[in-house]
């Protein structure tokens, strides 16, 4: 191994790994609260969460946090293929988190698209893409918590 | 068993997962919506009298999308969440319901030392690019090729969402039925919004909706919506009147033309539950589309600090 070959394991807590997590749990919070719930159980009523219930104010800090997982992901995935690939692989919990990951990023890109003005999806497309995008997400939390319990790494070293 | 995975599985089993999803269906079935597809009405109110021959149209043509409520009705939980029922108010037709979807508004307001008598039709505004069907967290509602904004009843949960998002908070809930009613009636969802579908079944058959055909003055016009635009400025012209819906909201395929100025309209019309008002209404859903292009540029700004690092390690 070089003198200056980058020795952080991708499992280390870095500052990519704080940022993965601070964006993973917004996204969260603001995506299920693109469903009309906050204010029905009265979470928008803890001081300083009434923002919860403006939907639109969810709206943009889901896209706010939507661009900084994309930066991380770019940077994590790229940084792994050009320095980490021959000292480190993924796991199967590593391999089955990034599946979900790419799930989300495909749905909640055709949601983007949806988004803008003169572009229509027949309502079977709307309504899949949501529940997918949505069924996801509960998939990945779920993983996380277990990869969390059984300490299962994204990554592990090559021998 | 190894746990460990190849970065050609990963990549094989990460891009196949997004590209099974990115290659669906979906974005094929995707249309384009702008300008020359959408269908818009111009209202000339200066010709409305109120007859209100459009509303009773309106609700003898839609009678069977009307709600027929199961009772009684589940007990919410928590309490916060309140039953809505207007099937024993059917005959409302003072403001939007979900059995009235058009109603008029009337007022009397000086202008230029004139008085005058003005007679506004409401209903849903069909946005050319609408909140409500947009935001709708399950997909419940649609914008048709032709740009109406319509709820499917079998498919709302009656959280209301829509009617939250919406600039003129249009639509209108009925508890009871649904498909709330088979997940978990008492802590989801509230039964079905209903709003105005501008008669998409008729203009599917080459009809007009009810109320444009019902109109004994002919205050409808319907029509693509450039023309309409066109129409509606050179009727403006005409009467030195003034324009509302072709801007409102990032544009709607509702566009009013009144001898009045409509911020005087605005303050002498009766608002409140189920009257909307007619204030500016910027584009709602402009600032998330502006922040799309951050999300194109955020994977480009971490390639780069990957390829940064590389190059910073290897030299």
């Amino acid at each position: 191994m070089k003198a200056n070959e980058d020795q952080s394991g991708p499992n280390r807590k870095t500052l990519m790994w704080y940022l993965y997590l601070i964006s993973m749990v917004l996204l969260a919070f603001t995506g299920f609260g693109q469903m009309p719930i906050y204010k029905r159980y009265y979470i928008s009523d803890i001081p300083g969460l009434a923002w919860s219930a403006d939907f639109y104010t969810t709206h943009l800090i889901h896209y706010i946090f939507s661009a900084l997982f994309l930066g991380i992901a770019a940077y994590v995935v790229f940084d792994h293929l050009l320095l980490k690939k021959k000292r480190f692989a993924l796991t199967l919990s590593g391999f089955i988190r990034s599946a979900i990951i790419a799930g989300l990023v495909a749905t909640g890109l055709l949601l983007v698209i949806y988004n803008f003005s003169g572009v229509a999806f027949p309502m079977w497309a709307a309504a899949t893409l949501l529940v997918a995008h949505m069924t996801l997400a509960m998939a990945l939390i779920a993983a996380g918590f277990i990869a969390l319990i059984g300490r299962k790494p994204w990554v592990r070293a090559i021998n | 068993m190894s746990h460990q995975i190849s970065r050609r599985l990963f990549l094989k089993g990460g891009l196949a997962a997004a590209g099974t999803l990115a290659a669906s269906s979906i974005p094929a079935a995707a249309s384009i919506t702008d300008g020359t597809g959408h269908l818009a009405t111009l209202l000339d109110i200066s010709k409305c009298i109120a007859c209100g021959a459009c509303v009773e149209a309106c609700s003898e043509t839609n009678q069977s999308k009307y709600p027929e409520p199961e009772k009684p009705f589940p007990k919410m939980v928590p309490s916060r969440a309140k039953n809505v029922d207007w099937s024993e108010k059917r005959d409302v037709d003072d403001r939007l319901t979900p059995y009235n979807w058009l109603y008029i508004q009337s007022t009397y307001v000086e202008h230029n030392g004139e008085e005058h008598e003005v007679n506004i039709p409401r209903r849903c505004m069909h946005c050319t690019n609408p909140p409500c069907v947009k935001l709708c967290p399950f997909g419940a509602a649609e914008q048709l090729k032709n740009g109406i904004a319509l709820i499917n009843d079998n498919l709302c949960l009656g959280g209301a969402k829509c009617k939250t998002v919406c600039p003129w908070k249009i639509p209108e809930r009925q508890s009871g039925l649904g498909i709330y009613l088979d997940i978990l009636p008492k802590f989801a969802g509230n039964g079905v919004m209903y709003k105005c579908d501008r008669c998409y079944d008729r203009i599917a058959q080459g009809e007009q909706p009810a109320c444009i055909e019902a109109c004994p003055e002919d205050v409808q016009t319907i029509g693509p919506r450039d023309d309409i635009i066109r129409q509606a400025h050179a009727l403006a012209k005409e009467m030195n009147g003034y324009i509302y819906g072709e801007k409102e909201n990032g544009g709607t395929n509702t566009i009013y033309v009144s001898p009045v100025p409509f911020d005087k309209l605005n303050k002498a019309i009766e608002k409140g539950k189920g009257k909307p008002h007619l204030k500016p209404v910027k584009d709602h859903m402009a600032d998330g589309n502006n922040l799309a292009a951050a999300l194109a540029i955020a994977p480009i700004a971490g390639i780069a600090a990957a390829v940064g690092k590389f190059y910073k390690m290897t030299k």
